[in-house]
Protein backbone atom coordinates (compact mmCIF):
# COMPACT_ATOMS: atom_id res chain seq x y z
CA UNK A 1 0.00 0.00 0.00
CA UNK A 2 1.00 3.58 -0.56
CA UNK A 3 2.63 5.35 2.41
CA UNK A 4 -0.15 7.95 2.48
CA UNK A 5 -2.71 5.14 2.76
CA UNK A 6 -0.79 3.60 5.64
CA UNK A 7 -0.60 6.97 7.37
CA UNK A 8 -4.37 7.40 7.15
CA UNK A 9 -4.90 3.89 8.55
CA UNK A 10 -2.50 4.59 11.39
CA UNK A 11 -4.35 7.76 12.37
CA UNK A 12 -7.73 6.04 12.06
CA UNK A 13 -6.62 3.24 14.37
CA UNK A 14 -5.05 5.70 16.78
CA UNK A 15 -8.34 7.58 16.99
CA UNK A 16 -10.22 4.33 17.52
CA UNK A 17 -7.89 3.36 20.36
CA UNK A 18 -8.19 6.81 21.90
CA UNK A 19 -11.97 6.47 21.91
CA UNK A 20 -11.72 2.98 23.38
CA UNK A 21 -9.42 4.28 26.12
CA UNK A 22 -11.92 6.95 27.07
CA UNK A 23 -14.75 4.40 27.09
CA UNK A 24 -12.70 2.09 29.30
CA UNK A 25 -12.67 4.67 32.08
CA UNK A 26 -16.00 4.89 33.83
CA UNK A 27 -15.34 7.72 36.26
CA UNK A 28 -13.97 10.49 34.07
CA UNK A 29 -15.05 14.01 34.98
CA UNK A 30 -16.28 15.72 32.93
CA UNK A 31 -17.78 12.88 30.96
CA UNK A 32 -16.21 12.72 27.48
CA UNK A 33 -18.95 10.92 25.53
CA UNK A 34 -19.70 13.75 23.07
CA UNK A 35 -16.00 14.07 22.40
CA UNK A 36 -15.84 10.32 21.79
CA UNK A 37 -18.34 10.88 18.96
CA UNK A 38 -16.00 13.44 17.40
CA UNK A 39 -12.99 11.14 17.72
CA UNK A 40 -14.92 8.25 16.18
CA UNK A 41 -16.09 10.34 13.26
CA UNK A 42 -12.52 11.38 12.50
CA UNK A 43 -11.43 7.77 12.73
CA UNK A 44 -14.03 7.06 10.04
CA UNK A 45 -12.80 10.03 8.00
CA UNK A 46 -9.28 8.63 7.96
CA UNK A 47 -10.47 5.13 7.08
CA UNK A 48 -12.38 6.55 4.12
CA UNK A 49 -9.45 8.77 3.14
CA UNK A 50 -7.18 5.73 3.21
CA UNK A 51 -9.40 3.86 0.78
CA UNK A 52 -9.98 6.80 -1.56
CA UNK A 53 -6.25 7.47 -1.73
CA UNK A 54 -5.27 3.86 -2.32
CA UNK A 55 -8.02 3.23 -4.87
CA UNK A 56 -8.22 6.56 -6.73
CA UNK A 57 -5.34 8.73 -5.44
CA UNK A 58 -8.00 11.18 -4.36
CA UNK A 59 -7.66 13.31 -1.23
CA UNK A 60 -11.05 14.88 -0.35
CA UNK A 61 -10.82 18.49 0.74
CA UNK A 62 -14.25 18.71 2.35
CA UNK A 63 -17.03 16.55 3.75
CA UNK A 64 -19.13 16.76 0.58
CA UNK A 65 -16.30 15.26 -1.50
CA UNK A 66 -15.70 12.52 1.06
CA UNK A 67 -19.42 11.72 1.29
CA UNK A 68 -19.48 11.49 -2.50
CA UNK A 69 -16.72 8.89 -2.25
CA UNK A 70 -18.61 6.88 0.33
CA UNK A 71 -21.89 6.99 -1.56
CA UNK A 72 -20.76 6.33 -5.10
CA UNK A 73 -18.05 3.73 -4.60
CA UNK A 74 -19.64 0.29 -4.62
CA UNK A 75 -17.27 -1.06 -1.97
CA UNK A 76 -17.71 1.85 0.45
CA UNK A 77 -21.44 2.38 -0.02
CA UNK A 78 -22.05 -0.75 2.05
CA UNK A 79 -21.19 1.27 5.17
CA UNK A 80 -22.77 4.58 4.11
CA UNK A 81 -25.43 4.62 6.85
CA UNK A 82 -22.79 3.97 9.52
CA UNK A 83 -20.63 6.75 8.10
CA UNK A 84 -23.65 9.08 7.97
CA UNK A 85 -24.65 8.59 11.59
CA UNK A 86 -21.05 9.02 12.77
CA UNK A 87 -20.90 12.22 10.73
CA UNK A 88 -24.15 13.56 12.19
CA UNK A 89 -23.20 12.89 15.80
CA UNK A 90 -19.70 14.24 15.26
CA UNK A 91 -21.19 17.39 13.75
CA UNK A 92 -23.68 17.98 16.55
CA UNK A 93 -21.00 17.31 19.17
CA UNK A 94 -18.70 19.90 17.60
CA UNK A 95 -21.18 22.69 17.04
CA UNK A 96 -24.28 22.34 19.22
CA UNK A 97 -23.93 23.45 22.82
CA UNK A 98 -27.00 21.47 23.84
CA UNK A 99 -25.93 18.14 22.38
CA UNK A 100 -25.48 15.26 24.80
CA UNK A 101 -24.52 11.64 24.30
CA UNK A 102 -24.79 8.81 26.77
CA UNK A 103 -21.97 6.39 27.41
CA UNK A 104 -24.19 3.64 25.99
CA UNK A 105 -24.70 5.53 22.73
CA UNK A 106 -21.00 6.34 22.48
CA UNK A 107 -20.27 2.63 22.83
CA UNK A 108 -22.82 1.89 20.11
CA UNK A 109 -21.11 4.33 17.76
CA UNK A 110 -17.80 2.57 18.40
CA UNK A 111 -18.90 -1.04 18.42
CA UNK A 112 -21.45 -0.90 15.61
CA UNK A 113 -20.82 2.08 13.36
CA UNK A 114 -17.06 2.59 13.42
CA UNK A 115 -16.57 -1.15 13.33
CA UNK A 116 -18.70 -1.29 10.16
CA UNK A 117 -16.71 1.48 8.46
CA UNK A 118 -13.41 -0.07 9.53
CA UNK A 119 -14.36 -3.55 8.35
CA UNK A 120 -15.65 -2.25 5.02
CA UNK A 121 -12.49 -0.27 4.31
CA UNK A 122 -10.05 -2.96 5.43
CA UNK A 123 -11.87 -5.59 3.38
CA UNK A 124 -11.89 -3.29 0.35
CA UNK A 125 -8.15 -2.77 0.76
CA UNK A 126 -7.58 -6.51 0.99
CA UNK A 127 -6.36 -6.22 4.57
CA UNK A 128 -7.32 -8.29 7.63
CA UNK A 129 -10.14 -6.83 9.70
CA UNK A 130 -8.73 -5.79 13.10
CA UNK A 131 -10.06 -7.56 16.14
CA UNK A 132 -10.60 -5.51 19.28
CA UNK B 1 -21.81 22.23 -10.39
CA UNK B 2 -25.19 21.97 -8.78
CA UNK B 3 -26.91 25.21 -7.98
CA UNK B 4 -27.23 25.58 -4.23
CA UNK B 5 -30.24 27.81 -4.45
CA UNK B 6 -33.24 27.65 -2.21
CA UNK B 7 -35.11 25.99 -5.04
CA UNK B 8 -32.56 23.19 -5.27
CA UNK B 9 -32.60 22.78 -1.50
CA UNK B 10 -36.36 22.45 -1.53
CA UNK B 11 -36.18 19.93 -4.38
CA UNK B 12 -33.85 17.81 -2.26
CA UNK B 13 -36.15 18.21 0.72
CA UNK B 14 -39.24 17.21 -1.22
CA UNK B 15 -37.44 14.17 -2.64
CA UNK B 16 -36.45 13.10 0.86
CA UNK B 17 -40.00 13.66 2.13
CA UNK B 18 -41.35 11.57 -0.70
CA UNK B 19 -38.90 8.74 0.02
CA UNK B 20 -39.72 8.87 3.73
CA UNK B 21 -43.47 9.03 3.28
CA UNK B 22 -45.21 7.22 6.14
CA UNK B 23 -42.08 6.98 8.30
CA UNK B 24 -43.46 7.56 11.78
CA UNK B 25 -40.11 8.30 13.41
CA UNK B 26 -39.70 11.51 11.41
CA UNK B 27 -41.45 14.52 12.95
CA UNK B 28 -40.24 17.43 10.81
CA UNK B 29 -37.93 18.03 7.85
CA UNK B 30 -35.99 21.23 7.24
CA UNK B 31 -33.51 22.32 4.58
CA UNK B 32 -30.89 25.07 4.63
CA UNK B 33 -28.28 26.27 2.17
CA UNK B 34 -24.60 26.96 2.75
CA UNK B 35 -21.88 27.98 0.31
CA UNK B 36 -21.58 25.11 -2.14
CA UNK B 37 -24.15 22.84 -0.57
CA UNK B 38 -27.38 22.03 1.18
CA UNK B 39 -28.11 20.58 4.60
CA UNK B 40 -31.19 18.53 5.43
CA UNK B 41 -32.29 18.40 9.07
CA UNK B 42 -34.45 15.44 10.02
CA UNK B 43 -36.14 15.99 13.38
CA UNK B 44 -37.09 12.60 14.76
CA UNK B 45 -39.07 11.09 17.57
CA UNK B 46 -36.90 10.19 20.56
CA UNK B 47 -35.53 6.95 19.13
CA UNK B 48 -32.63 4.62 19.77
CA UNK B 49 -29.46 4.63 17.72
CA UNK B 50 -30.49 1.70 15.53
CA UNK B 51 -33.77 3.34 14.54
CA UNK B 52 -32.00 6.64 13.92
CA UNK B 53 -29.48 4.95 11.64
CA UNK B 54 -32.28 3.39 9.61
CA UNK B 55 -33.51 6.84 8.59
CA UNK B 56 -30.38 7.41 6.53
CA UNK B 57 -31.56 4.81 4.04
CA UNK B 58 -33.88 7.44 2.62
CA UNK B 59 -30.88 9.41 1.40
CA UNK B 60 -30.19 6.64 -1.12
CA UNK B 61 -33.03 8.03 -3.21
CA UNK B 62 -31.45 11.48 -3.26
CA UNK B 63 -28.05 10.22 -4.38
CA UNK B 64 -29.63 8.10 -7.09
CA UNK B 65 -31.86 10.91 -8.35
CA UNK B 66 -29.57 13.94 -8.14
CA UNK B 67 -26.28 12.16 -8.95
CA UNK B 68 -24.40 14.42 -6.60
CA UNK B 69 -23.27 14.67 -3.00
CA UNK B 70 -23.36 18.40 -2.42
CA UNK B 71 -25.73 17.89 0.48
CA UNK B 72 -25.51 16.47 3.97
CA UNK B 73 -28.30 14.85 5.97
CA UNK B 74 -28.36 15.24 9.74
CA UNK B 75 -30.79 13.45 11.99
CA UNK B 76 -31.81 15.52 15.00
CA UNK B 77 -32.87 13.10 17.70
CA UNK B 78 -34.44 14.86 20.72
CA UNK B 79 -32.91 12.20 22.94
CA UNK B 80 -29.53 13.86 22.36
CA UNK B 81 -30.47 17.53 22.85
CA UNK B 82 -31.28 19.42 26.02
CA UNK B 83 -33.79 21.57 24.11
CA UNK B 84 -35.33 18.75 22.12
CA UNK B 85 -33.23 19.56 19.06
CA UNK B 86 -34.64 22.94 18.04
CA UNK B 87 -31.25 24.59 18.46
CA UNK B 88 -29.74 22.22 15.90
CA UNK B 89 -31.93 23.54 13.09
CA UNK B 90 -30.51 26.76 11.59
CA UNK B 91 -32.67 29.84 11.86
CA UNK B 92 -32.64 30.29 8.08
CA UNK B 93 -33.81 26.73 7.40
CA UNK B 94 -37.06 26.19 5.52
CA UNK B 95 -39.51 23.52 6.60
CA UNK B 96 -40.54 20.91 4.04
CA UNK B 97 -43.98 19.34 4.44
CA UNK B 98 -43.72 15.62 5.11
CA UNK B 99 -46.96 14.86 3.34
CA UNK B 100 -46.50 15.79 -0.31
CA UNK B 101 -49.76 16.84 -1.90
Amino acid sequence: MDQKTLDHLRIAQRNRELARSLLAQSELEPEPWEWVAVILFYAAVHYVNAYLWERYHVAPTNHDQRTHGVRYDSALSVCSSSYDILKAHGFHARYNEGFTLSELDARSLLNSELRAVEATVMQALGQPIPTW
Amino acid sequence: MALTTQTYAEQLGRAFAEAARGEENIVELWVSTRPGGVDLWVLTQPIDMAAEKMLYRFTDTLYARFKTADFQVYTVNPRHFRDGGRSAIPGHAVQIPLQIA
